[in-house]
């Protein structure tokens, strides 16, 4: 008996194979948005963990930083745009590094020229290469922003954040060399670490007892407590320019700038717990926050992009990027209080 | 007559096979869309830590400077940079839909959310004892302060505002998204999230108060709850808005 064994008609193929593209490419696409999500996910922990583990140094290097009334003893807080990274020169360079010639090294030129968003003195561990080990110490330590090298062709795609780190020479040492008795001191090597590789802009922000007296000696808030570190922005106008309050502060040039008159004593028998109660100038009160008016909060907000990000114009592109901020309560500024009655009385 | 040997599936065996195409199709579809549901929340939740941390750093920075109006009348202050009370991210995204604002020419600065002094709150610390079975959230009362919600001005006096009160800080968008940075809307862009602030008396105790009847504890004095609550496409009107993660830290105020 013949067997009617029968295979599919061309017709019914067709079908089934048609069928079967339709769910393969339901499939793909499913897949490729998957695929898309992945390498989205995966661009954005990277860029999640390079943010994260600089605000935690920032965080940590900030709650160890040391005050004092030496011109390295100053907190140097500045906001960096892309439009400032673009035109790095017209960016004016630290005031606190124009200070610190006496103890960094004369060779050591690209200390005193690059641009920081945040520098102080604190307590600090490196690794120091001559001696291949890890020494620590005290340390003028700097954030910057390091311009990524042009690729022709291209636009400005941000830069490194970088932590400098430059070891100070203790008192021991200073005093040493200055009686002649250290005659050959181990030169000061700076030590660097990038950490996050592409950083679009950082905003700083740092919280001001000087705007915040101003305000309570007048009975006018008018001035941003908590201003941008940034003299060309309207926010900073909380700054109290000696002849006109009403114009936006001036950048500092050279030695001379903008002038604030810092607090003074409180008609209402406020001081602020540890500060000087004399009147004080500052030259280059845009950037530096002295000894009697450390801020209480410094916050950090870091715009980060993903390398594959793709410019449209100067300033905007598309892609992955993401603004995180980070605000460190810092416990150099201690709370204010109201004198009590025999406060007063042993004052008079 | 020769009998036909061609046989389909019926149409019971199709629909059968179809119903576990579906099934599967189903618990694959489902697999896909809760990877991106518990990405996004991921992407929340690392926004809200970020937000509470920096309040506790700005409110524990606030409550240490008391500006003092009178004797026993403190105020205080408080600002997150970054924050506006009046930003409408829905008319800034139209804006930039129809072009508005471009780099060249950013949008002005009351547009996206008014200067820092506008967005700057004061407020007054509560002076009655929390009581949790008493309270609702929505009824203003001595025993909590809500922020925005509560703002004073410098002088102490309850602030009015131009259009309706604010209920929330709402964070602006960053740079590159008010410079045109569009590629599509990231599900954890600044503008999207907001935050609101209560502050009410610690429950924590110290000793027992002899006098009260009930022989309750005496709350330690200058102890305060700081209870900060972050949403997600926060709505004005009568709308209830569930905040999607809360947060408490204790604070140490000066007065």
């Amino acid at each position: 008996m013949r067997k009617l064994r029968r295979g599919f008609t061309l017709l019914e193929l067709m079908i089934a194979i048609a069928l079967m593209l339709v769910i393969m490419l339901m499939l793909r696409s499913m897949f490729v948005n998957a695929q898309h999500m992945y390498l989205r996910a995966a661009k954005r922990v990277d860029v999640y963990s390079q943010a994260r583990a600089s605000l935690d140094l920032i965080e940590q290097d900030l709650l160890r930083m040391e005050t004092g009334d030496e011109h390295y003893h100053s907190l140097n807080c500045r906001t960096l745009m892309p439009s400032d990274l673009r035109n790095l020169d017209g960016v004016p360079i630290s005031k606190a590094y124009t200070k610190m010639d006496d103890w960094t090294e004369e060779s050591d030129s690209q200390s005193l020229n690059i641009h920081e968003f945040l520098s102080f003195t604190g307590r600090n561990t490196w690794y120091d290469k001559t001696q291949d080990k890890y020494v620590t110490g005290n340390a003028f330590v700097a954030y910057y922003i390091r311009k990524r090298l042009p690729v022709e062709g291209e636009e400005f795609e941000g830069g490194y954040l970088v932590r400098r780190i430059i070891p100070v020479r203790s008192n021991a040492e200073i005093a040493a060399i200055g009686a002649g008795k250290l005659t050959d001191p181990q030169p000061i090597a700076p030590h660097e670490d990038e950490l996050a590789s592409f950083v679009f802009g950082v905003r700083v922000y740092a919280d001001d007892q000087a705007a915040f007296q101003l305000g309570v000696r007048n009975s006018s808030f008018g001035r941003n407590i908590m201003p941008e570190c940034d003299p060309s922005s309207p926010n900073a106008r909380w700054m109290y320019i000696e002849g006109s309050t009403n114009t936006p502060p001036k950048k500092p040039v050279g030695g001379s700038g903008t002038v604030i008159e810092l607090q003074k004593p409180l008609p209402e028998n406020r001081v602020e717990f540890g500060g000087l109660w004399s009147s004080q100038r500052a030259p280059d009160r845009d950037f530096v926050s002295a000894r009697w008016n450390y801020p209480n909060v410094v916050m950090v907000d870091l715009l980060m992009i993903d390398r594959k990000f793709e410019r449209f114009t100067a300033d905007a592109g598309a892609g992955t990027y993401r603004s995180f901020s980070r605000a460190v309560q810092l416990p150099v500024s201690g709370p204010m209080y109201r004198l009590d009655q025999r406060d007063i009385e042993l004052l008079r | 007559m020769r009998r036909s040997t061609r046989k389909g599936f019926t149409l019971t065996e199709i629909l059968v096979a179809l119903a576990i195409f579906a099934l599967g199709g189903t618990a694959i579809m489902a697999l896909f869309i809760t990877n991106v549901r518990l990405s996004r929340q991921a992407m929340d939740y690392t926004r809200a830590a970020e937000i509470t941390r920096n309040v506790r750093s700005l409110m524990t920075q606030s409550l240490s400077r008391p500006i003092n109006l009178n004797r026993d009348d403190n105020i205080y202050a408080f600002h997150y940079p970054g924050s506006s009370l009046t930003f409408n991210p829905d008319e800034y995204l139209e804006d930039i839909e129809n072009g508005g604002a471009t780099a060249s020419e950013p949008p002005t600065e009351p547009f996206i959310g008014g200067p820092p002094t506008d967005n700057t709150v004061f407020f007054r610390l509560p002076k009655e004892m929390f009581n949790s079975a008493a309270i609702n959230y929505q009824d203003r009362t001595g025993q909590l302060t809500v922020i925005p919600r509560d703002s004073l001005t410098a002088s102490g006096s309850t602030r009015s505002f131009d259009g309706p009160n604010p209920q929330v800080f709402r964070l602006m968008p960053d740079a590159l998204r008010r410079a045109h940075a569009v590629d599509g809307l990231d599900p954890d862009d600044r503008m999207f999230y907001q935050f609101d602030v209560s502050i009410r008396r610690s429950v924590q105790r110290a000793s027992v108060d002899s006098t009260a009847i009930s022989g309750s504890k005496q709350p330690l004095e200058d102890l305060f709850v700081v209870h900060v609550r972050v949403y997600k496409g926060f709505e004005y009107g009568d709308v209830i808005n569930d905040p999607y993660f809360e947060w408490d830290f204790y604070v140490n105020a000066a007065r």
